[in-house]
């Protein structure tokens, strides 16, 4: 057996026929129209208050921002992530961008910014935790290893599928919000101007280094940027299912580490070495909206690197267990 | 006891031989798992053509020996070699003359018979869907192939692991407790099929702790208990070491049994130590006497018995069984 690409097409009719990826694609289906309703009522809600002007209601945002800021009972943390949206919006103001344009694609742009540490994850991990405990669980693995095929062709040909089909949950996202929210707000907005480059500084942000770019543009680096989290995620997920006999204990175990992540995202500035576990470095679409980092001395080449070891890291344990563990059951 | 003798230098070349070529040849295997030594020798071969028993009660070693034939775990020490391939360091040339079902035969429930065939035979070269359907037939399950495994009883299951292990022509098949879960007239056709298969020159290689299948079905045995092989040879070879037993029923029959005491060559067994099946042991009656007894005085002995007026009902030879000669064979063992 010379040729790979017979075992990858095993894999992908498995996946498919075990209906993993159609229940991504009916989760995206269902939540997607939830979030679009949310974001009508929110525009609907800001057109009574401000009408059409959108200088005012930014406007407004700033001052509201400003006013807490000269509060005590608003912790230092808080104010720091404040003045720097406040900057952030100011120059939008002055360079007159409306850093909402309704449209189905800021809308797009919006839900991919926020679905980049978890729920993305969490629709790689449906189909990486399974993938080869699955066979464990189903006891197929015994024919699976029997065949004349060498165990590491067997593993990488599962390794292939799974990539292929990070790639896919990343394209269906971007087209199934697209499309869904398209119906509600429009569908242009490609061409709408994105500041990105904001660079965290002791006064808050940097603007030397910002510029704008077309919003197509900021949703394809996104959308890089999306696919190397989804895939690092899924190759940690690959190694607890190698590891571990049943899916749902793979499952679990991926979970709560992703939910530990967002958790000490949010408590764990002050425990700097934290910024080496892969679950914080999940956002990295923060970094291209300017976002400040959750723990300090974070940038995006960091969490490429942390995230990147990890991924390799998972890879090695993945083939070393699973060519030479023997199998009792 | 006739202990086979591994021929080291045997592989698929010795085909000239007198004797048919060794397919499977396993050398001093041993299986250490922590620090406990599951598997602590087991050598036989196995040659095309003949249908090979691997008996021994549950626990004796027999799934994880066949675990590492087909290269699932890797023995701690010895050596397993298919049609001249060690399975350890050529996995992908000695597999590709197997076909194996280990355990049960589980295939993806969420395919139909038909797709997790072809799942079977994209990862091995030279089977086409004309091959499929040929193996359909042969197992004739070609009325519900295209239906979801999902819905298929135990037998159809048990039909599809066969159909997938025969796929790429093996020439060693390997069945571990084929009969577990079929019904009577299942079992009958299962032992039908392998003997036709082996009668096309296949090596099949059946694992069971029924000793009447294995007495049944099998040219050879190879007992194990305990992680060791403890006898290899044919069902007869090993059926004839062992004496016979013959089962008297005397009136009076005490006065018969003390008769039978003193005379010379003849012991009289107590139901415990004549090692009896279930089947024979449930068919005695409550006064039958069992003893040891040399076939040629089995006539003096009625004789004797005559004279001194007892009457004799029945008299019968008992057929030695496997389960006998295991019993007799592991007498003091026990399982760890």
């Amino acid at each position: 057996m010379n040729s790979i690409w017979p075992l990858v097409q095993n894999e992908t009719i498995k996946i498919i026929k075990k209906k993993r990826f159609y229940v991504i694609l009916l989760v995206l289906l269902v939540l997607v129209p939830m979030f679009t309703y949310a974001q009508m009522r929110q525009a609907q809600e800001n057109r009574t208050k401000f009408g059409d002007d959108w200088r005012t209601e930014l406007q407004q945002a700033i001052t509201d921002n400003q006013n807490s800021l000269g509060s005590d009972r608003v912790p230092e943390e808080w104010k720091k992530y404040r003045r720097i949206f406040i900057q952030q919006m100011q120059y939008y103001l002055q360079n007159d961008v409306n850093p909402n344009e309704p449209g189905g694609v800021t809308f797009t742009r919006e839900f991919l910014n926020n679905s980049s540490s978890l729920f993305i994850p969490l629709l790689i991990m449906t189909i990486a935790s399974d993938l080869v405990s699955g066979e464990r669980t189903g006891g197929t693995i015994k024919m699976l290893l029997t065949r004349p095929v060498r165990r590491w062709k067997i593993l990488l040909s599962k390794l292939i599928t799974l990539t292929m089909f990070v790639s896919l949950i990343v394209v269906s996202t971007f087209i199934i919000c697209y499309a869904i929210s398209g119906l509600v707000f429009g569908y242009s907005g490609f061409t709408i101007p994105v500041f990105t480059g904001f660079q965290p500084s002791e006064a808050g942000v940097d603007m030397a280094t910002v510029h704008a770019v077309d919003q197509w543009q900021f949703i394809l680096m996104q959308m890089g940027l999306i696919w190397f989290v989804g895939l690092t995620v899924g190759l940690l997920a690959f190694m607890v299912s190698v590891l571990v006999r049943s899916t749902a204990a793979s499952i679990v175990i991926m979970m709560a580490a992703l939910i530990a992540g967002t958790i000490l995202t949010n408590m764990a500035s002050s425990w700097s070495s934290a910024k080496y576990l892969f679950m914080v470095n999940l956002g990295l679409t923060n970094y291209l909206s300017g976002s400040p980092a959750p723990i300090e001395g974070m940038t995006l080449p960091f969490s490429l690197a942390v995230l990147a070891i990890w991924a390799a890291a998972s890879l090695v344990v993945s083939f070393a267990v699973f060519t030479k563990r023997d199998v009792m059951n | 006891m006739n202990i086979s003798n591994p021929d080291l230098t045997a592989s698929s070349a010795s085909s000239e031989q007198t004797e048919s070529e060794i397919v499977l040849s396993a050398i001093k295997v041993k299986k250490k798992i922590g620090k406990r030594w599951i598997i602590k020798d087991v050598t036989f071969n196995v040659r095309a053509g003949e249908i090979f028993g691997f008996l021994g009660p549950n626990g004796a070693g027999k799934t994880t020996t066949i675990r590492m034939l087909v290269n699932l775990i890797r023995p701690t020490e010895g050596k397993i070699t298919i049609c001249g391939y060690d399975v350890t360091r050529q996995p992908e040339k000695a597999l590709a003359y197997v076909g194996s079902i280990v355990e049960n035969p589980e295939m993806y429930p969420y395919l139909t018979g038909w797709e997790n065939l072809q799942h079977f035979a994209r990862m091995q070269p030279g089977v086409d869907e004309q091959r499929i359907q040929e193996v359909t037939e042969i197992v004739r399950l070609d009325e519900r192939i295209h239906d979801k495994v999902s819905k298929y009883s135990l037998g159809m299951r048990q039909r599809l692991g066969i159909a997938q292990a025969l796929l790429g022509r093996p020439r060693l098949l390997i069945l571990d407790e084929p009969t577990n879960g079929l019904d009577p007239k299942g079992i009958r056709d299962m032992r039908l099929f392998i003997r036709e298969l082996a009668a096309q020159g296949m090596a099949v290689f059946v694992s069971s702790h029924l000793l009447s299948e294995i007495q049944l079905l099998c040219d050879r045995v190879a007992i194990v208990g305990n992680g060791k092989v403890i006898a290899v040879g044919s069902v007869n070879e090993l059926v004839e070491d062992r004496e016979h037993l013959v089962v008297w029923e005397l009136e009076p029959a005490e006065q018969g049994a003390r008769i039978l005491e003193e005379l010379p060559d003849i012991t009289v067994l107590d139901l415990e130590s004549a090692h009896l099946d279930n089947d024979t042991a449930a068919s005695l009656k409550l006064n039958s006497i069992i003893t040891r007894t040399p076939e040629e005085q089995i006539s003096t002995t009625i004789q004797a018995l005559v004279s001194a007026n007892i009457q004799i009902h029945n008299v019968r030879k008992l057929n030695p069984t496997l389960e006998q000669l295991f019993l007799g064979i592991t007498e003091g063992e026990t399982i760890e």
